[in-house]
């Protein structure tokens, strides 16, 4: 498994290397009011790397590659998800230290990049990226790339509907009434995941959700892959 | 422990093709030919072994163990070469073996560097910068550095010079003095297989049609050379296929020493070649 992570970082060493230029180049030279806007843009192109270097796999044929080498099949599912994961992880890391870097060369630290540098937001990202990773990499592995990206794209799209047709779920109140109760449950479960206002206990849960949630997509998928024709 | 490798029964299906009821053996120590038109499943068969793609039912055991169930054991054991190799087109020679070398406990570092230089392949050139036949030749050199004991090709001869086809049939050959080594490889070009194979195995429409040894095709099969009105004294039994050409018709035959005893003054046979086999049995011209 450390053999293709090594390998991936052989291989697409770059493709995080631009990114964690532009943005550090970025957040040193906006204005600190806009710093909160570009770490969430940040955030969000964070998430799509581990998806480019699965994508860029399928494209050099390095499925095919992989799976004549002397490892299983579900080494190599487990391997170029944990590879991807390091990737996402190491941009949010950098991401976070230019950050703390800005805020070190700044002569007034603001309230606003006090906020982003808590733990729960870094959390809260990991969460963001944790589900569109888990719905990615299974489809991934049991279709391609192209499909998975079809598919993240149409629940991106879905979600956004909801969340203008059902503005209640993020907005932190339970709805009232026996007949909205579902609708209350859903409510408080995206506030103990997403905005985590609550004691380090809610963190320390919230954390290892997130650590069973990629454990469980890793696993669906190896699971998926093991019942797949690796090439054509 | 007769056999490196043993296919019983394998089954594939597809859309539109499938691989039927599919058995051969290769002992150790030999080269294996796996011929037959585009489409036949020679390809399919090679990645069925490598568990590239699933079977549906049968058994593939290598080196006397289940290839799915010992998968790292039995890859790290296979050199195998691809038609198309599938290595990074943007990266280094070099930076290819720093990335495959490491998944293999047994690779032989000075054997690479030996390989490469005989194979005059710059270390310093990306892999989409080389011609097909050196792209072959890098293939090879992956494939025999961590000292494989099967070596499985599909259509490594096709794409390179002559020059080079040769030298890798000669590679073929010492490979094998190794009497613990075998090779499979699959070929449209049944020249390479008179030079080294000694098992064909010919495939058609999914099907196993003949695996044998070769010393038995050159033995044993002939070609009948005859009149088109005697057809049809030659038909079944051990006549498997005609062609019918301006001197009349050339009927393919299992048993030479048999077929002999039903000539007429006129009548010739002489041994069979791969071609003449090959060609003789493909679809519509079996069954004389």
């Amino acid at each position: 498994m450390l053999n293709i992570i090594r390998k991936d970082w052989m291989m697409k060493w770059y493709v995080p290397m631009v990114f964690m230029i532009c943005f550090v180049l970025l957040s040193l030279v906006v204005p600190e009011a806009e710093l909160q806007e570009v770490f969430i843009f940040g955030l969000m192109w964070a998430t799509i790397i581990p998806m480019t270097i699965w994508g860029m796999e399928e494209k050099f044929k390095g499925r095919t590659l992989l799976c004549s080498l002397p490892i299983k099949r579900d080494t190599f599912v487990c391997g170029t998800f944990i590879s991807g994961l390091t990737f996402m992880l190491v941009i949010l890391l950098s991401m976070f230290l230019s950050v703390q870097l800005r805020i070190y060369f700044s002569e007034e630290l603001s309230s606003s990049i006090q906020e982003i540098l808590q733990l729960k937001v870094f959390l809260s990202c990991l969460w963001i990226q944790t589900i569109a990773v888990f719905l990615y990499y299974v489809i991934f592995t049991r279709f391609n790339s192209g499909v998975a990206t079809v598919t993240i794209v149409t629940a991106l799209f879905a979600g956004n509907l909801s969340l203008k047709f059902i503005p209640r779920i993020f907005s932190g109140h339970s709805a009232p009434g026996a007949d909205t109760a579902a609708l209350g449950l859903i409510d408080r479960g995206f506030n103990f995941i997403f905005q985590h206002d609550i004691t380090s206990v809610g963190l320390l849960i919230s954390f290892v959700l997130i650590v069973f949630v990629n454990f469980l997509a890793m696993k669906l998928s190896e699971f998926l892959f093991s019942r797949n024709d690796i090439v054509t | 422990m007769e056999n490196i490798l043993e296919i019983q029964s394998l089954n594939k299906s597809f859309k539109d093709f499938s691989l039927k009821d599919v058995s051969f053996k290769l002992p150790y120590g030999y080269i294996m030919g796996l011929i037959g038109p585009n489409g036949a499943g020679k390809t399919t068969i090679i990645k069925l072994i490598m568990n590239l793609l699933l079977k549906d039912s049968g058994d593939i055991t290598v080196f006397d163990r289940d290839h799915q169930k010992h998968e790292a054991y039995v890859k790290s054991r296979i050199g195998f070469v691809y038609d198309q190799p599938p290595f990074p087109p943007t990266l280094k020679l070099d930076k290819i073996r720093k990335i495959i070398a490491p998944f293999y406990d047994a690779w032989d570092e000075a054997k690479f560097l030996e390989l490469m230089e005989r194979f005059e392949l710059p270390l310093k050139r990306k892999f989409q910068k080389l011609s097909q036949g050196m792209k072959m030749k890098f293939a090879l050199v992956i494939a025999l550095s961590h000292n494989a004991d099967l070596i499985i090709m599909d259509e490594p001869t096709s794409g390179i010079d002559p020059v080079f086809r040769r030298e890798l049939l000669g590679i073929l050959l010492e490979l094998i003095q190794n009497e613990q080594k075998s090779i499979l490889f699959s070929t449209h070009i049944t020249s390479d297989l008179d030079r080294v194979a000694d098992y064909i195995t010919y495939i058609r429409k999914g099907e196993i049609a003949i695996s044998t040894t070769k010393q038995e095709l050159i033995e044993n099969w002939g070609i009948v050379k005859t009149s088109e009105s005697r057809l049809s004294d030659f038909r079944g039994g051990i006549y498997l296929g005609h062609r019918k050409n301006e001197f009349g018709c050339e009927i393919l035959t299992s048993d030479k020493q048999a077929a002999g005893q039903n000539l007429t003054g006129e009548e010739t046979i002489a041994s069979a070649t791969l071609e003449d086999i090959m060609f003789l049995m493909h679809e519509g011209k079996a069954g004389a």
